[in-house]
């Protein structure tokens, strides 16, 4: 691939971007999350297309438009999620959109063209179970099969590991090798430094849709890696930052929460943000921050631990009655959990004081403050509405935010938690959150930061706390802030396996 | 350029009325005497305006009754079954105790168990939905089977009238005291109670708290959950309350026109109020004031429908046929943004 590159609206996701590809080997893409490694391998497959730049198969540019193009080229991609169907079987799985002529499908034909694709390829798999009752790697595995069958020679496999065991990964990096002896060629999309240590034969780095860094794995160490995927120069804050202190807390305890698929991703986190400070939570995306942070709110139960704020326990309380104790919270999905996009600004602006004075007067909503506190708001935040009562749909993603940053700090909180704030936002917005966070803080409020852009993390907090499977650190004091040390923290380094 | 919805919706009835005339040509009517016969009988003469009227009360008390869960986009389309429940449980006490109860107090323990009956009818479907995530659309609509085939077995069972065996026709005997909501100008003064319910709900929806999570939900769950709002207590009692009054129709229905319980027909769309009550809801954009306005405008529509019936000796399923195709044009104006589609089109 050659000077690819792609934009999205506001991001330029994969900037001429050059990556080579020899046949029979294991390839690593690396790199943090965003840094464009997914989409510049779905373009390879045809899922995206590339605004620039070509693809050349041993020197001979091919044009791929789709995943049949790819597939036609022998490239194969298994997706982060997969796209098996639940309901059918492994064996039906196997069969769509394979042509074995003929209006009926054999399906006994395919099966002994799958048993012996899977002895080639020491794979083995109930081709009868139905696909919703396999786990996670035999559903991986099915998935590689499938491209097999194909007749694909490259495969790309999107962070494999992400949902597997540890004797599952084991059981896929055996595969990996086995088709690498086969003649396949592989290449592995991923954020975990060991994995590239383990099983590849080279390695190319990206940050910030750029390549970085390349080289065979000889010789490679951790250290060297973890530089070149979150990169040196940190920007130290610029963010004026007063001290203040009054003692008052929110305080984690050994909580334990369980994830959707009822799995333990939080496993006894602590942690404490005190009034006065930002604390960050690091960590690459799925491990535990999510549930950490809608536990604390009440959104999800926990299983064991107790969260306090100022002294209060506060673990047996609703959502209501944690708001109501001076908790604040501004999600990262603005546009389903932190606004009710179809109903208008005026409502929206009192979705944490809709039970009380002055918004509910006897029984009755006030309309008149409700209009005034919006108003409020929108001035305040400089939020761009035409007035208070249209749907909060017609705002753009960060006058959303703003809108909603400003509910939760002008409504009287003394806490304050806060996922990727800035996400998906344009530069003026994203300084202008970030410049807001800093000042709640300095008014004497506790801001608990969670982001999964480290540079955010390291300007804007006071002390850090890195997550990883669902365990806390100790807090990272801002004297002690290092890009590399916290780097490795985020991939596991310090914790107990 | 955004035309509103009511010229959007009166754009609809007209391409429905079009659709009307071709039906009344292929049935050699003229389709101006038609249709001037349609909104005459229903909306201007004397008897037709007053037969509309008595027609609007059930339909407009089961549409605001719907209304109230729509709003949180909790589907109920157990109406029906609700209005019957209140009718049976109102019958029963009327029976029971006429004579022996001032007719206020009499009207009043109706009103209560009718309340009752209708509530009760939509509390398992909810809580099926608020503990295992039954879909509320199967469970309301299957809710309304049974009610319909129970109170066929009510009528020429247990609560058969004695003049009900003799003619063979299924149905209780009248509550015995006349007069029990009188008429005025021969219109039920149940239509106080219908305006008075509907203004109600009203401010309800808009004032209290509880009708602002109903909305938070419609919008959003997670919104509205993180909101801290309560969803089970809203659900269930938004469920309580649409049961009841639609409950209420149908207490008021037999204490001021029928007298007596009247078994129901599944494809009778004049007394299947709690089917209806769901495209004048939403017609009216779930607003339970622009619900007086639709559900007039429809009761008128088919009372207009039954004089051209008479007038023109055209078949009643022509005429409820026009009906439906009203009802159908003036819902996909709600529902559909004429402007945009014109924009898109342009744009292409």
């Amino acid at each position: 691939m050659k000077g690819i590159v792609k934009q999205f609206p506001g991001v330029l996701a994969v900037d001429h971007v050059d990556f080579e590809l020899y046949p029979k080997e294991i390839h690593a893409l690396l790199g943090e999350n965003g840094a464009g490694k997914t989409t510049l391998m779905n373009v390879l497959y045809g899922v995206y297309r590339a605004d620039e730049g070509q693809i050349l198969i041993n020197g001979k540019e091919v044009k791929i438009r789709n995943a049949v193009d790819a597939q036609s080229n022998g490239i194969g991609m298994v997706h982060q999620h997969f796209s098996l169907i639940p309901v059918f079987t492994v064996k039906e799985n196997l069969s769509i959109g394979l042509r074995t002529g003929g209006f009926r499908l054999n399906l006994n034909q395919i099966k002994s063209k799958i048993e012996e694709a899977e002895r080639n390829y020491g794979i083995e798999i109930d081709l009868d179970k139905k696909v919703q009752q396999l786990s996670v790697g035999e559903q991986q595995r099915v998935e590689i099969l499938k491209l097999l069958f194909r007749g694909a020679s490259t495969l790309i496999l999107d962070e494999p590991t992400s949902s597997l065991t540890p004797q599952e990964v084991a059981n896929l990096f055996k595969s990996l090798r086995a088709l690498q002896s086969e003649g396949k060629t592989i290449i592995i999309i991923t954020h975990k430094l060991y994995e590239v240590l383990d099983i590849a034969d080279r390695v190319t780095v990206l940050r910030k849709g750029k390549v970085v860094f390349k080289s065979m794995k000889e010789g490679l160490t951790s250290q060297v890696l973890t530089e070149a995927m979150i990169g040196r120069g940190v920007e130290l804050s610029n963010y004026n930052r007063e001290k203040v202190s009054s003692g008052n807390s929110l305080v984690v305890e050994g909580l334990s929460v369980r994830g959707d698929r009822n799995d333990e991703v939080v496993t006894g986190a602590s942690l404490e943000v005190r009034a006065g400070e930002i604390l960050g939570i690091a960590g690459v995306s799925g491990n535990g921050q999510k549930e950490l942070v809608e536990s604390i709110f009440g959104l999800r139960k926990s299983k064991g631990g107790r969260i306090k704020i100022n002294g209060h326990d506060i673990t047996n309380l609703g959502v209501k009655g944690r708001i109501k104790v001076g908790l604040g919270y501004i999600p990262e999905e603005r546009k389903t959990r932190g606004a009710a996009v179809s109903l208008p600004l005026t409502l929206n602006s009192v979705m944490h004081d809709h039970w009380g004075q002055p918004y509910l007067t006897r029984g009755a909503f006030n309309y008149k403050a409700i209009r005034k506190f919006a108003g409020e708001i929108i001035s305040g935040f400089k939020v761009a509405a035409k007035d208070e009562n249209v749907p909060a749909r017609d705002l753009s993603g960060g006058n959303l935010q703003k809108f909603i940053v400003g509910r939760e700090m002008i409504r009287n909180s003394s806490f304050l938690m806060s996922v990727n704030p800035t996400s998906g936002l344009d530069v003026g917005a994203t300084e202008y959150v970030r410049n807001e966070l800093v000042a709640y803080r300095n008014k004497g409020g506790g801001v608990l930061l969670v982001s999964e852009d480290l540079d955010e993390l390291l300007a804007l907090s006071d002390r850090i706390v890195v997550m990883y499977r669902g365990k806390t650190s100790k807090p990272v004091e801002q004297k002690d802030f290092d890009r590399l040390k916290i780097g490795a923290m985020m991939l596991g380094e310090g914790f107990s396996h | 350029m955004n035309i509103g919805k009511p010229i959007q919706i009166i754009f609809f009835i007209i391409l429905a009325l079009l659709i009307s005339s071709f039906l009344l040509l292929i049935d050699h009517v003229s389709p101006i005497a038609g249709i001037a016969e349609l909104i005459s009988s229903g909306f201007l003469t004397r008897y037709g305006l007053m037969a509309t009227l008595n027609d609007t009360i059930p339909l407009l008390i089961v549409a605001v009754a719907i209304i109230i869960p729509f709003v949180a986009k909790f589907w109920n389309i157990g109406g029906q079954g609700q209005y019957i429940f209140g009718s049976i449980f109102a019958t029963w006490i009327g029976l029971e105790l006429a004579g022996s109860l001032p007719v206020a107090l009499l009207i009043t323990v109706a009103i209560i168990f009718a309340f009752i009956g209708g509530a009760l009818w939509a509390i398992p479907p909810t809580l099926m939905k608020i503990y295992f995530g039954t879909n509320e659309i199967i469970t309301t609509l299957m809710m309304n089977f049974i009610a319909v085939y129970f109170l066929d077995y009510m009528t020429i069972g247990p609560m058969e009238g004695a003049l009900a065996k003799i003619n063979h026709v299924p149905s209780s005997a009248p509550i015995p005291t006349p007069d029990l909501l009188p008429h005025i100008g021969g219109v039920s003064t149940g239509i106080f109670l219908a305006l008075a319910i509907a203004i109600i709900i009203f401010l309800l929806l808009r004032y209290t708290n509880f009708g602002y999570e109903l909305k938070l939900i419609g919008s959003s769950v997670d919104a509205a959950k993180y909101s801290g709002a309560s969803l089970r207590r809203d659900l269930l009692l938004s469920m309580v309350l649409s049961g009841g009054i639609a409950g209420i129709a149908g207490m008021i229905q037999v204490f001021g026109i029928t007298t007596v319980l009247l078994p129901q027909v599944f494809s009778d769309i004049t007394t299947s109020f709690g089917y209806v009550g769901i495209p004048v809801a939403l017609v009216a954009s779930l607003n339970p004031l622009i619900t007086i306005i639709s559900a007039f405008f429809f009761s008128g529509i088919l009372n207009g429908a039954y004089a051209m019936e008479i007038s023109f000796g055209i078949p009643i399923d022509l005429v409820i046929t026009i009906y439906g195709l009203m009802m159908f044009f003036a819902v996909i104006g709600v529902m559909i943004n004429l402007g945009k589609i014109f924009r898109r089109h342009r744009a292409k």
